[in-house]
């Protein structure tokens, strides 16, 4: 059994920014076995294939609805193959998964435990650097202090707190108006409160 | 849709939307995108006053959710007033108008 599946789609400007959110995680992935399917290998075959193949987390980093983690459009990881996620966490860098689809997270069942956001996950087009440390910093407890999915939860949080005060006391650095870090603050306030964890938030990698 | 948001009231809905307008209007970068959205969506700031101005629109619920959630009171900074927020935005207009843009 390998450890972690990291799904990247990058099927659009977004998610290509998203994507290389994910590929700095799967980074400090350390003694823990990944495989990554990225771009064009991200489809529904795809994943099944490797899902088949006996992965214990999953980690996506890309689009979701309140069903399903989709790349053009088509639902890659949804009620039919997520239990396929044997025993572990899935952990989905996306808009509103965690409303029904990471309700399928249980203690004792396929997959234990979930993380992600309950609505939509807004980054500023021209500054996202702020908010990819916080998604980068708020996981790395998760493989660092091999710290439970609450902990990481809180860590994000956290995280977007920092992004948010960066983007307030420091957005002329990256360029942004006055109204233009306000925004920016605005939506990294908003993803904190979309934080949201279900099933066993004990869970760990 | 999130747990933790309140909701905002129509007295306020009234000045986020008249802000966004007014922001938009004079925004030199109107048309470009100042927000992704991980839904693969973007949001200029045209968008954003379009948002505000459908409040039941899905863009216009969202927006509204934001706002609400940056009126959630916590520990990380004093709590900001709506009135607070918006001013950032009546600075930047107040200053785009005085340069002609």
């Amino acid at each position: 059994m390998k450890d972690i599946l990291f799904i990247r789609p990058g099927d659009d400007s977004s998610a290509i920014q998203v994507a290389a959110w994910g590929q700095a995680v799967r980074q400090m992935a350390g003694s823990l076995q990944t495989d990554d399917l990225c771009g064009a290998q991200a489809t529904r075959s795809n994943v099944d294939k490797k899902l088949s193949a006996d992965f214990r987390h999953l980690f996506w980093f890309g689009h979701g609805t309140t069903t399903a983690l989709i790349a053009k459009g088509q639902a890659l990881v949804d009620a039919q193959n997520i239990s396929n996620v044997r025993g572990g966490v899935v952990v989905a860098i996306a808009c509103y998964a965690a409303v029904t689809l990471g309700r399928s997270a249980k203690s004792g069942s396929n997959p234990v435990a979930f993380l992600g956001f309950d609505d939509e996950l807004g980054f500023p087009a021209n500054a996202p650097l702020p908010m990819m440390f916080a998604v980068t910093r708020g996981l790395s407890c998760l493989f660092q202090q091999r710290h439970d999915v609450k902990y990481a939860a809180d860590q994000l949080r956290t995280q977007f707190d920092r992004a948010r005060m960066e983007y307030k006391q420091n957005g002329a650095k990256y360029g942004l108006s006055r109204s233009d870090a306000r925004t920016a603050w605005l939506f990294a306030k908003s993803n904190r409160y979309s934080v949201r964890t279900h099933g066993d938030t004990q869970a760990v990698l | 849709m999130p747990q933790d948001v309140p909701s905002l009231s129509e007295s306020q809905r009234l000045r986020i939307a008249e802000t966004m307008s007014a922001w938009a209007e004079s925004h030199p970068s109107r048309n470009l995108p100042i927000i992704q959205l991980a839904d693969g969506s973007e949001l200029t700031p045209l968008d954003m006053a379009v948002a505000a101005a459908e409040p039941d629109s899905r863009r216009g619920r969202l927006l509204y959710r934001v706002f609400a959630a940056a009126l959630i009171e916590d520990k990380i900074e004093p709590l900001e007033t709506l009135e607070d927020i918006l001013l950032d935005y009546w600075r930047d207009v107040e200053s785009w108008r005085s340069e002609g843009r």
